[in-house]
């Protein structure tokens, strides 16, 4: 059965598209999928040092889109979780060396091998976003709540609306339940009526997510963190489970977690 | 490099397990755990010990549906083969047809003519015979290419040289090439038909600036004749431009992307940052730290080494070999900052397996060689 492909995309830069996708994809694999998961960002690669697979790359995307190795030979397997892979980007060229073709091509051979195929796009609407979105089935934004993600995002979905005829669905990434009951942060309502779009998941903010990104170890991995029970969340609805949205609304557990 | 250090059993001990094909139906969460465990404690958090990326392409035919037949991964995985013995495009990742330019497949001579993007005007084939001129003088050998199609021109230096048969064998050779604007490959492939016939291209000659850039970036001396005023312009990039034991000096930092990639050794003096690449037919040597991808001997040759003064690289690879750093918890924070700076360390490889070890223990005299 053919899998799914999905391309994580959010117009603005450092909202945390490349961690989101990280940790989805192994969440994914947790639940039993066999995923790949390839970096769209030629030039500015990042997946694979949130996934830690940095030094085992041997041959990227282009090698693949170049004709140079065979696409197999370039995945990455992780070595925590079993059935996911990495495409990695290269490092070296550039986003005008992989056309939207080569990538449809190549995410025709993924969707045969994968349950899911997850692409990290890069930051802005210009070609290597375009190489993302081509071959995707289904698109998910990833935003911050505050206004200048928000306005990109906004942008983004009107461009996936206009040319790419996709309704895609809202990862809202770090989002701070306190700064939301004190009334100085949009919350989760307020995101949506402005982009109106389906909601996938609320990742809540939390600084040992920088920690664990910064390791290469993504955070689904680490039981004590509450953003795992929220990645998993969002896997499971992107497996069709109706799981309900996690409640931010409990003072007790914020003030458990910071201790104050 | 040592050949006496081959019946060193002292050695096994800093190396590392032998990859042995591992059952793809097993438990995925292996690779470095499996080895660090088999090593003795002392041994564990010790960075020069590295292992082999002979893994990478096992799990994949977990994805796969089967259909194309099964991955032998052998103990080393050879950069340049596929696992059905096709042969790949090009002999490695980094001299393949990436990152040049023009490609279309300048290297052989009888490939269409539509390969030399950037040769000077086209004419026709017949109007090229008489554009070489080969003269014998005392110094050596001066060929002289005028205009036409720089692949048919090619093909008529090999038809010329062919008929000299061997008249010119071993001399050094001048080759003026005017005004013609060459890229690197074209030049590549004047070089190869030259070193056909055992002549040695020493020296060219160009009024073109593009030419003198490719002739450097491709390690040729070469030299720039600025039209009718005479002034000239001449770079010897290295002692001996022909072999790989010359050396290229990059003086700098080589950041995230940048890939350095030379025919002859390469010495950078200055860091090599994570996400930068260096490849070099010859050896690799950094004068700062290595903690980008390096891979010496780039065309096969596993006497090549890698040395660095912190040795801290993403990934090694020597001739075929690859090795990958062990999967150590970054340190940040100001408590990782050690006193002592690590000693320098060498790569090398010694039976199939590519070897880190201290310089001070690795050189001649030093403690891996005594201890026999």
């Amino acid at each position: 059965m053919a899998g799914t492909i999905i391309t994580a995309t959010s117009g603005k830069g450092g909202v945390g598209k490349t961690t989101t996708v990280a940790n989805i994809a192994v969440a994914l694999a947790l639940l039993g999928k066999r995923v790949v998961t390839v970096d769209a960002d030629i030039g500015l690669r990042n997946l694979d040092l949130v996934l830690g697979l940095e030094n085992r790359i041997i041959y990227d995307l282009v090698d693949v889109a170049e004709g140079r190795v065979r696409l197999r030979q370039a995945l990455v397997p992780d070595t925590r979780v079993g059935s996911l892979f990495l495409l990695a980007a290269a490092q070296t060229r550039d986003k005008s060396d992989v056309s939207p073709e080569q990538m449809m091509d190549i995410c025709r051979q993924l969707r045969e091998m994968a349950d899911y195929v997850l692409i990290d796009s890069p930051a802005g609407i210009e070609h290597g976003f375009q190489n993302a979105i081509a071959p995707a089935d289904e698109v998910m934004i990833v935003t911050t709540s505050d206004v200048s993600a928000l306005r990109d995002a906004d942008k983004v979905i009107y461009l996936l609306e206009r040319d790419w005829r996709r309704q895609p669905g809202l990862v809202l990434n770090r989002y701070n339940p306190r700064l939301v009951r004190n009334g100085s942060m949009r919350d989760v309502d307020d995101v949506l009526d402005i982009l109106a779009i389906d909601l996938l998941g609320v990742v809540p903010e939390d600084e040992q997510i920088v920690v664990t990104t910064d390791r290469g170890e993504p955070a689904v991995l680490n039981k004590r963190l509450r953003t795992r029970q929220a990645y998993l969340n969002i896997a499971h609805r992107i497996t069709g489970n109706n799981v309900p949205l996690m409640r931010f609304e409990k003072p007790g557990f914020w003030q458990r977690l910071f201790g104050r | 490099m040592h050949p006496d250090d081959r019946e060193n059993r002292q050695l096994s001990e800093r190396q590392l397990q032998p990859n042995t094909p591992r059952s793809r139906d097993g438990v995925h969460n292996d690779g470095h755990d499996d080895w660090r465990e088999e090593l003795p404690k002392d041994r564990q958090d010790d960075s020069f010990l590295y292992t082999r990326v002979a893994t990478l392409l096992d799990d994949v035919t977990e994805l796969d549906d089967g259909a194309d037949g099964d991955v032998v991964v052998d103990s080393v995985l050879p950069v340049n083969m596929d696992e059905n013995g096709d042969a790949m495009a090009a002999p490695n990742p980094y001299f393949s047809e990436s990152n040049r330019p023009e490609t279309s497949g300048a290297q052989t001579p009888d490939s269409s003519p539509a390969g030399g993007a950037s040769s000077g005007p086209e004419r026709s084939d017949e109007a090229g015979l008489s554009a070489i001129r080969i003269r014998g003088r005392t110094e050596g050998v001066s060929i002289e290419i005028g205009d036409g199609l720089w692949d048919a021109l090619m093909i008529q230096l090999d038809a010329r040289l062919e008929e000299a048969a061997g008249f010119f064998r071993g001399g050094q050779v001048v080759l003026d090439v005017g005004a013609r604007g060459l890229s690197i490959e074209e030049l590549h492939q004047a070089r190869s038909v030259l070193t056909l016939f055992g002549l040695n291209p020493g020296m060219l000659r160009t009024t073109s600036p593009l030419t003198f850039e490719s002739a450097l970036a491709s390690g040729m001396a070469v030299t720039l004749d600025e039209g009718p005023d005479g002034e000239q312009i001449t770079a010897q990039p290295a002692e001996s431009n022909q072999d790989f034991h010359s050396h290229y000096v990059y003086r700098g930092n080589l950041r995230s992307g940048q890939l350095l990639q030379r025919d002859e050794s390469i010495l950078v003096i200055g860091d090599v940052n994570p996400g930068a690449q260096l490849a070099s037919n010859g050896d690799i040597l950094v004068w700062g730290r290595l903690r980008g991808v390096a891979h010496a001997g780039a065309a096969g040759a596993e006497d090549a080494v890698i040395g660095a003064l912190l040795f801290e690289p993403t990934q090694l690879r020597i001739g075929n070999l690859i090795a990958i750093s062990p999967d150590k918890k970054p340190k940040t924070g100001r408590s990782s900052k050690s006193q002592t700076p690590p000693p320098a360390r060498i790569a090398y490889v010694v039976d199939n397996r590519i070897l880190v070890a201290d310089w001070n223990e690795a050189r001649r005299g030093g403690k891996l060689v005594l201890r026999r």
